[in-house]
C-alpha cells in the first residue's frame, strides 16, 4: 500500500457515493401515482403506454433493421421484453419492470423502455 | 532486441487474451452488463513489460478478434470505446504516478474508465440519459473487478519476471 492509494480510494469512494445519491434521488423524484411506459428506439419515441390502464395482456413486436425484433409483453402495471434476437439478451434477462424510474435497455437494437411517474394523464397513444 | 521475437511474444499475448476473453464469455453474469474482464490482465502486463504502444495494440487486436468470435459489431464499438479510454488512463497513471500508487489502484482506475467509456457510447447510441442509472452499479463492480485484476497482474508479474526472454524485452 503506497501513499497515493489512499487518495485514489477516497476519490473513488466519493464518486461512487455522489453517483449513488444522484441516482437514488432521481428514482425517488420520479415516483408518482402514474406508471407510464415509454418505448424509445433510435432516439424516437415509438409508443407510450399507461401501465395502470392496461386491462388485458398485450404483446408488441418492435422490429429493428427489418430483420431483428424485440417482443414486448405488457400486463397491468408491468412490462418486460419477452424475447429478442440480440446476441447477449441482456434486455430479456432484465425481467419485469414496474416502478417509475426503472429501465430496460437493449443496446444492440438501440431500444430503451422506461417507466415515468408523475401525474400527467396519457392514454394509449401511438406516435 | 530482435523484432521477430517481439512480434511472436506480442501475438502470443493477444491469443492468450483472446482465449481468456472467449472462456470468460461463457461464465454467466450476476447483473446484466457486468463482468470481470480477466483479459485485461494481459493488457496490464503488456503495459508493464513493453510499454504503451504495445498495450494499445494488444487491446485493439484482442477486442477486434473477440467481437468477431463471440459478439456483433455493436459490441465491438462498446468494447473499443471502453478499452481505449481505460488503456489511455492506465498508461497515463502508470507513467506519471507509478511511484505513488500500486498496481491495483491503476487497475481500478482503468476499470472505472472502461465502464464510463462504455456508458458514454451507450448513451450516445440509445440517445437517452436515463441509462446513467446503471452508473453506481457499474462503478462498484469496476472497483471489485479492478482490484481483482490488479492483484492477478501483481502475481503474474512476479512469475513473469523469472522468464529471461521477457526480461530482456523490458525497457
Amino acid at each position: 500500500m503506497k501513499k497515493g492509494d489512499k487518495i485514489v480510494a477516497i476519490i473513488v469512494i466519493c464518486v461512487i457515493l455522489i453517483s449513488s445519491i444522484g441516482v437514488f434521488s432521481f428514482m425517488k423524484l420520479s415516483q408518482g401515482n402514474h406508471h407510464i411506459a415509454e418505448i424509445k428506439q433510435d432516439g424516437k419515441v415509438i409508443k407510450t403506454i399507461d401501465l395502470d390502464k392496461v386491462t388485458e395482456n398485450q404483446e408488441l413486436k418492435i422490429p429493428y433493421a427489418s430483420v431483428n425484433y424485440n417482443l414486448i409483453t405488457i400486463e397491468k402495471g408491468r412490462i418486460r421484453i419477452t424475447d429478442a434476437d440480440c446476441p447477449d439478451k441482456i434486455c430479456v434477462k432484465s425481467g419485469w419492470i414496474s416502478q417509475a424510474g426503472e429501465t430496460i435497455v437493449c443496446l444492440p437494437h438501440k431500444l430503451i423502455i422506461k417507466i415515468q411517474g408523475g401525474t400527467k394523464n396519457v392514454d394509449e397513444n401511438v406516435y | 532486441m530482435n523484432k521477430t521475437k517481439k512480434m511472436v511474444v506480442l501475438s502470443l499475448m493477444v491469443s492468450i487474451a483472446l482465449v481468456i476473453y472467449v472462456i470468460e464469455a461463457q461464465i454467466p453474469v450476476l447483473f446484466p452488463g457486468v463482468k470481470l474482464g480477466l483479459a485485461n490482465v494481459v493488457s496490464l502486463a503488456a503495459l508493464i513489460i513493453f510499454g504503451w504502444k504495445e498495450a494499445i495494440v494488444i487491446m485493439f487486436l484482442r477486442t477486434l478478434l473477440g467481437s468477431m468470435f463471440g459478439g456483433s459489431m455493436s459490441a465491438f464499438m462498446f468494447s473499443i470505446a471502453g478499452g481505449l479510454l481505460s488503456n489511455i488512463v492506465m498508461i497515463l497513471s502508470y507513467k506519471y504516478f507509478k511511484k505513488y500508487i500500486s498496481l491495483w489502484s491503476i487497475s481500478i482506475i482503468g476499470a472505472i474508465f472502461h465502464n464510463i467509456g462504455q456508458l458514454l457510447v451507450a448513451s450516445f447510441v440509445i440517445q437517452d440519459l436515463r441509462i446513467y442509472v446503471y452508473l453506481p452499479i457499474l462503478l462498484i463492480s469496476a472497483v471489485l473487478a479492478g482490484y481483482f485484476i490488479g492483484l492477478c497482474t501483481d502475481f503474474l508479474m512476479k512469475h513473469l519476471n523469472k522468464i529471461p526472454i521477457l526480461n530482456e524485452m523490458k525497457k
